[in-house]
């Protein structure tokens, strides 16, 4: 009688050809024979695996966690089931499938840390098989950039030699390097929002890390939306200016540079939205003096300017004392106030 | 009279061109080549049903056998069982010259036969029936567990194949551990 391990290669790849991705993602786990096999197999012949969202955290060296997720809705439930993960987890539930390997030994053998190589090799054996594109693909990068598994996983993803197709992106790092590495990765065509995060906020939020390489990548100059965590300066603001969404933060901000934001955002076809916070903004009455008199209503200060596509820009400033938020915000000639005064 | 001459005249230069296509079809006798498996059991298949396999196809295209030739020389196929190449002989039969169908329901269930039959289509190169025997192979483990998987196909578990494996290592260092001595004995 014939074994099915012993069949040639291309009746294997037929056979495997009729199973959707649970049942090849099953068929890994059988034996090692069928695990090298669907290992070594081509991206063209593997099933799409059609996740939707794809989270990767790093928590340190002896730690992963690998989170699929079909189908969006129950975000937290998802999160909250997998909290009750035991070492070595691995399940699967209707909505998605978590992976975690957390070893709570001190004394790193080499066996665990074939553990840890078989996780990623799963990660690994996702990606290929992920063929649609995805909505949400986020890294959380918990440990330093030494990282040996951190290393591990970047090479594995450059192995894959290919653009990974995403909708957003979301990283939380503390090194441009992390950012660096994933962005680059990432097929610029398809991506539409960055979102770059401190993974500690309250430690690297004033920390101006040196990000003028990830500024400098075709995937940053292409999204049209960002979120950035960490403070953005006078001097590298011009780096977020193309985004027609942006959501950033910052130390201080001068009235030139807020002024040279206004200018651009009005000549800008496809601007929408701006959202700055500015920890402290000195002088506030400097932005009556450049912008004309306000329209004021209820603790906010308005300016409005006429775009060059014809819309309103609207500038709101809430007057707090920290974290002082200022909106620039696209809209139509139809939604000014009363009474307020549009500039040109 | 004139319908005659006319008919001689014309037909003597059409007569190869149209004879094979129009009339010819039932009037020339199929021609026959003879297969035999692993059980020496010859089977007599037409030239049409035996177009399935692209291996056979190939073989018989350019040999030009007489009814005699053919029937002396069978195409030995050693490694392949013989209830298995009966399988592949009905299959090509019933589906001589029919465009086939997408589903094939008439496999055979049980696995053993199942892998066998894969390996000979394989061998004779009879893609149709290899889709449907792949399909019909997937489907036995859609849905299924690694266990499952693991009885359904008779897969030995790693730790099995591992403890096989040192098993059959022993075995071999043994027995060449008495071949040199065998062959230390006869240099002796």
């Amino acid at each position: 009688m014939s074994s099915i391990i012993e069949m040639p290669e291309l009746v294997l790849e037929n056979i495997i050809g009729f199973l959707d991705f649970l049942a090849v993602y099953t068929l890994r786990r059988v034996c090692k024979d069928f695990r090298n096999f669907i290992n070594e197999m081509k991206k063209s012949k593997l099933p799409d695996s059609k996740f939707k969202k794809i989270h990767v955290f790093l928590k340190s060296e002896e730690m992963i966690r690998l989170t699929f997720i079909w189908s969006f809705g129950s975000q937290i439930e998802i999160e909250r089931y997998f909290e009750k993960e035991k070492p070595g987890f691995i399940d699967l539930i209707s909505q998605g499938m978590c992976l975690k390997y957390f070893e709570n030994n001190k004394n790193y053998s080499k066996k665990e840390d074939l553990e840890m190589d078989r996780i990623l090799e799963i990660l690994k054996f996702v990606l290929k098989s992920q063929k649609s594109i995805l909505q949400d693909l986020t890294f959380t990068f918990n440990s330093s950039q030494d990282s040996i598994t951190f290393h591990k996983m970047s090479n594995i993803l450059k192995s894959l030699n290919q653009n990974f197709q995403t909708k957003r992106l979301r990283i939380s790092g503390a090194r441009e390097l992390q950012f660096l590495t994933i962005l680059s990765l990432i097929d610029s065509k398809i991506l539409e929002g960055i979102r770059i995060l401190p993974v500690n906020p309250l430690l690297d939020f004033a920390m101006n890390s040196e990000m003028n390489q990830v500024f400098g990548t075709e995937q940053w100059k292409n999204s049209k939306e960002i979120f950035f965590g960490f403070s953005a300066t006078n001097q590298n603001v011009e780096h977020f200016r193309h985004f027609s969404t942006s959501n950033l933060h910052f130390e201080s901000i001068s009235m030139d540079v807020l002024n040279v934001l206004k200018e651009f955002y009005i000549n800008s076809p496809n601007f929408e939205l701006s959202h700055l916070t500015v920890k402290r903004l000195e002088d506030t009455e400097s932005l009556s003096t450049a912008w004309g008199a306000p329209f004021e209503f209820q603790y906010s200060r308005f300016w409005f300017f006429r775009m060059k596509n014809s819309k309103i820009l609207k500038i709101r400033h809430r007057h707090v004392v920290f974290s002082v938020p200022i909106w620039f915000t696209c809209i139509e000639a139809g939604n000014v106030p009363q009474g307020a005064i549009i500039q040109d | 009279m004139s319908s005659t001459e006319q008919g001689t005249s014309s037909a003597a230069p059409a007569e190869p061109t149209t004879a094979p296509e129009s009339a010819a079809a039932p009037e020339v006798p199929e021609s026959f080549y003879y297969v035999h498996g692993k059980d020496k059991v010859v089977h007599k298949v037409s030239a049409g049903a035996l177009q399935h396999s692209a291996l056979i196809h190939g073989m018989i295209s350019n040999l030009g056998y007489t009814e005699e030739q053919a029937k002396a020389n069978p195409f030995p196929f050693e490694n392949i069982d013989g209830d298995i190449l009966q399988m592949v002989v009905d299959w090509c039969n019933q589906h001589k010259g029919k465009p086939t169908p997408p589903e094939d329901t008439n496999l055979p269930k049980q696995k053993e036969k199942l892998f066998d039959l894969v390996l000979a289509v394989n061998y004779l190169e009879i893609k149709e029936l290899l889709t449907y025997c792949c399909k019909q192979v997937a489907m036995m483990v859609k849905g299924k567990s690694p266990e499952e998987i693991r009885e359904i196909w008779m897969i030995p578990t790693d730790a099995e194949d591992e403890a096989a494996e040192k098993e059959a290592k022993k075995r071999a260092g043994k027995e060449a551990a008495g071949e040199t001595a065998a062959a230390a004995g006869d240099a002796k």
